[in-house]
């Protein structure tokens, strides 16, 4: 068996749409090492979806190749499907007349549970992820959180290596969305790997390993989660505000790159962006703001948000690099 | 007063208009107002050779029984399909009366069985040549302005049944063939047991049947046109009444939003 | 694994199908709208086909009509729910899990189909005996029993064929359209209430579908007349129509892999 959980070369999927062709990945390599969780960033139709659903087998490719575990995605159907365990989420995908336990037996099953193991795997599962006393309820009276940990069961019930899962936290509440996550990291720590793509950063920020940016069907990043954060070229957001004459920047360039300032009725605000905060940044503020008429300093650490942001918006102007790359 | 008049009819037409927006391409419309009159007409008349006057009967009842059909699926299917939709709650939770919202959607899809029943119904007698003579058409024209807004008191209070129960749909099937039966169609009175013959009296439908019957062979007689029409204001009373209090039941047991 | 593991196994897959079809069965059909809605239903079916051809055809057509009122409240009334199970998949966007499961997609359709069949065998049953009792038809009723299982044939080809259909239609939008023509085609062609030899373009459509050579046999046998050859052409048309609705599977399974719609649309 491979080293590699996943693996993909130049993987590439075209559809036509109404006789025009979209291209939903372009020339895609990806690579998620055993016990990794990786994640896949993107915007709507970036080819998040798409990528999750030819790993899973849903999709056949257009070109490139694709493996899970050594084994090819289009042609070992059977050992692929029954290393993974798909989490495509979202209220549909249940049968929602029928029990949470009527669903996970049903999907249990066609998962190549065997019998003795699936009675066992029901309640353990159901257990895990706190659905055992709803357990025989329909699941259209589920709130969205039960539903999602429902999908999470079913991706679990054949305890795959490999689980992929496409948005699992969309439509949480925070407190249900952490739970999620909680759920999902003590997987990773019981050795499964994890493919998770995901809009929401804080999935990214507290789950990820590393990080694959997708941008029109491409791979424009691929980092580690630390290294991801300098992609913004900055690490904090400083906001000064005062009165009076505002600071002389010239000296303090290299440290400090400034957003904007606002000057109204003799109070002003100043945004800067810190390239790398550390202790000895304040020294350097305080020599920039000697003399200086001060208000209040507020320190705004990098958000991973911020991160994307700043990356989307490059990626927006200048596009994919072709080299897996997003300069900073 | 007049202001709410104009609001009224406003909405009512909104309603209707946008039912049949919805209704465009419906399967249900063709499956109902299409294949069922041919099928029954088909059967009807194939068996056996026909005179005109014979002829006239079963193409009459055999119209008015798809038409039955139609109507349990197209304007008595409206609330199940606001429910599916998700829009049921906005339907009847707005500034308009929920039952003139009910009443112009059941119109509007009642338009459009009607139109499909009809054409196919035309279609096949020409096909098949039967020999019709129409004695009467204006009255006919009229007869079927009747058959519309009959059908869309009917409509609406089936209609009704899809906030009282979620297998609403189970329930509707249920309903066409007591009506083939005992609804006095393509079925007379006369071959019903005779402690059943007082069931058709009770369907418009029936009375439009014998009214139009008369029209098209010269036998006119506008007392069963109507009772007909009596029959369609005591179905839209109950059709009113029915619908606020499945509202009001559906409200409390927030059943509004289940698709 | 020994040979005797894996089919221990499969049969295993394929009773939990099966017992999975029977919960959806009754939670889209549960036993108060089946006992006061589908048997009502069934049984006025009869009563009206079986009283229209008295009516429209003389006294002497309505045994004739009562055998095909029989056969349409089986097929068009009863077996016609067999349709929930595609029609699950579509609504409930679970269609990629059954494709991609162990049990192979068409196993599993039909293993959970197989309840709605035995549901509508045994509400056919009931639903001939009273309207034989509301009709008068009660030895007529008896002298059928012996060929029922020519019934079991038409209602299992009938089944196959609504899956069919209603599997090769369901991403056309026209998945309410297909079972309902079948149905209507059924009623038309099938020789239920139109004998054979009536009108030449309806015997042509009804000899290639369900129901039609079964109802000839059944004919045949009530009136002494060698029916093994309508039986067994009636029992061909069962056969392919269960290779219809494999197409039809493999047909979705492949459209669904090449575009990534899962949900049928």
């Amino acid at each position: 068996m491979s080293d590699a959980a996943i693996e993909v070369e130049s993987l590439s999927r075209t559809f036509k749409v109404r006789g025009a062709e979209v291209v939903a990945l372009r020339n895609v390599d990806l690579r998620v090492g055993r016990g990794e969780i990786v994640g896949l960033l993107g915007s709507n139709g970036a080819g998040k979806t798409t990528l999750t659903k030819i790993l899973a087998t849903l999709l056949l490719p257009s070109g490139g190749a694709a493996r899970v575990f050594g084994h090819d995605v289009t042609k070992d159907l059977r050992e692929v499907r029954r290393m993974i365990g798909v989490v495509l989420g979202g209220d549909r995908g249940l049968y929602s007349k029928l029990s949470g336990r009527d669903n996970l037996r049903f999907f249990g099953m066609l998962a190549g549970v065997g019998r003795r193991r699936l009675a066992e795997r029901l309640d353990a599962e159901l257990d895990r992820v706190g659905l055992t006393e709803v357990a025989d309820r329909a699941v259209e009276t589920y709130s969205k959180g039960m539903r999602q940990r429902l999908h999470l069961a079913i991706g679990m019930i054949n305890e795959p290596p490999l689980l992929l899962l496409d948005e699992p936290t969309v439509g949480l509440d925070p407190v249900e969305a952490e739970r999620l996550r909680c759920d999902i990291a003590t997987l990773r720590d019981g050795g499964t790997s994890v493919l998770l793509t995901s809009h929401y950063l804080l999935d990214i920020e507290r789950l990820a390993d590393r990080v694959v940016i997708l941008a029109d069907g491409e791979a424009a990043a691929d980092v580690d989660v630390a290294e991801f954060a300098k992609l913004a070229g900055y690490t904090a957001i400083v906001t000064i505000r005062g009165m009076a004459r505002p600071p002389e920047l010239d000296s303090h360039q290299s440290q400090f790159t400034v957003i904007d300032l606002n000057e109204t009725g003799g109070l002003w605000t100043l945004r800067l962006r810190v390239r790398d905060w550390s202790v000895g940044s304040f020294g350097s503020l305080g020599s920039m703001l000697d003399g200086v008429d001060i208000l209040g300093i507020d320190v705004a650490p990098l958000r991973l948000e911020d991160v994307y942001s700043h990356v989307a918006a490059q990626l927006a102007a200048h596009g994919p690099t072709g080299d897996g790359e997003v300069r900073p | 007063m007049n202001d709410r008049l104009r609001a009224a009819t406003g909405a009512f037409l909104t309603a209707a208009r946008t039912e049949q927006r919805t209704m465009h391409g419906n399967p249900l419309v063709l499956i109902n107002g299409g294949f069922l009159p041919v099928a029954l007409l088909v059967i009807s008349v194939e068996t056996q050779p026909l005179t005109p006057g014979r002829a006239a009967e079963i193409v009459v009842s055999v119209m008015l029984t798809a038409l039955w059909a139609a109507t349990i699926w197209t304007s008595g299917g409206v609330l199940r399909r606001e429910r599916t939709y998700g829009t049921l709650a906005r339907c009847v939770c707005g500034v308009e009366s929920p039952t003139i919202i009910l009443f112009g959607k059941s119109f509007g899809a009642t338009l459009y069985g009607v139109g499909m029943t009809l054409a196919t119904t035309l279609a096949t007698v020409l096909l098949l040549g039967l020999p019709i003579d129409v004695a009467h058409p204006l009255w006919i024209a009229v007869g079927l302005l009747v058959v519309v807004v009959s059908a869309t008191a009917l409509g609406a209070m089936l209609a009704c049944l899809f906030l009282l129960s979620q297998y609403g749909v189970i329930w509707s099937g249920a309903l066409m063939y007591p009506v083939f039966v005992l609804g006095g169609l393509l079925l007379p009175p006369s071959v019903l047991p005779i402690w059943l013959r007082w069931v058709p009296q009770l369907l418009s439908l029936h009375w439009i049947n014998e009214f139009l019957a008369g029209a098209i062979d010269g036998r006119l007689s506008l007392a069963p046109l109507a009772i007909a029409v009596l029959l369609t204001i005591a179905y839209g009373v109950l059709a009113w009444l029915t619908f606020r209090w499945s509202i009001d039941q559906a409200r409390r047991k927030g059943t509004l939003d289940y698709a | 694994m020994t040979t005797h593991d894996l089919t221990s196994t499969w049969r295993w897959r394929t009773a939990e199908a099966v017992r999975h079809g029977w919960r959806e069965h009754n939670v889209t059909y549960p036993p108060i709208a089946v006992f006061f809605a589908t048997l009502p239903k069934g049984v006025l079916q009869i009563v009206f086909f079986t009283i229209l051809g008295g009516v429209v055809a003389g006294p002497d057509h309505r045994e004739y009509a009562f055998i095909g009122g029989l056969t349409l409240a089986l097929t068009t009334t009863n077996v016609v729910t067999v349709i929930s199970v595609p029609f699950a998949d579509k609504y409930f966007s679970t269609f990629w899990r059954v494709r991609s499961g162990e049990l192979p997609a068409v196993a599993a359709l039909y293993a959970r189909a197989l309840p709605y069949l035995g549901v509508a065998l045994g509400l056919f049953v009931v639903e001939g005996g009273i309207a034989a009792a509301i009709l008068g038809f009660g030895g007529l009723a008896l002298r059928l029993l012996p060929w029922l299982w020519i019934f079991v044939i038409m209602a299992c080809g009938y089944a196959m064929l609504g899956i069919a259909a209603a599997t090769a239609t369901i991403a056309k939008r026209a998945d309410a359209i297909a079972p309902n023509v079948l149905g209507y085609l059924t009623i038309l062609c099938s020789g239920a209430f139109l004998p054979p030899g009536q009108v030449a373009w309806v015997d042509a459509i009804g000899s290639v579908l369900p129901v039609r050579h079964g109802l000839a046999a059944v004919h045949a046998a009530l009136a002494g007349r060698p029916w093994l050859n309508e039986a067994l052409l009636e029992l061909t048309i069962c056969l392919a129509s269960a290779v219809l609705g494999l197409l039809a599977v493999m047909m979705q399974t492949r459209r669904a892999t090449r575009l990534g719609h899962d949900d049928f649309d």
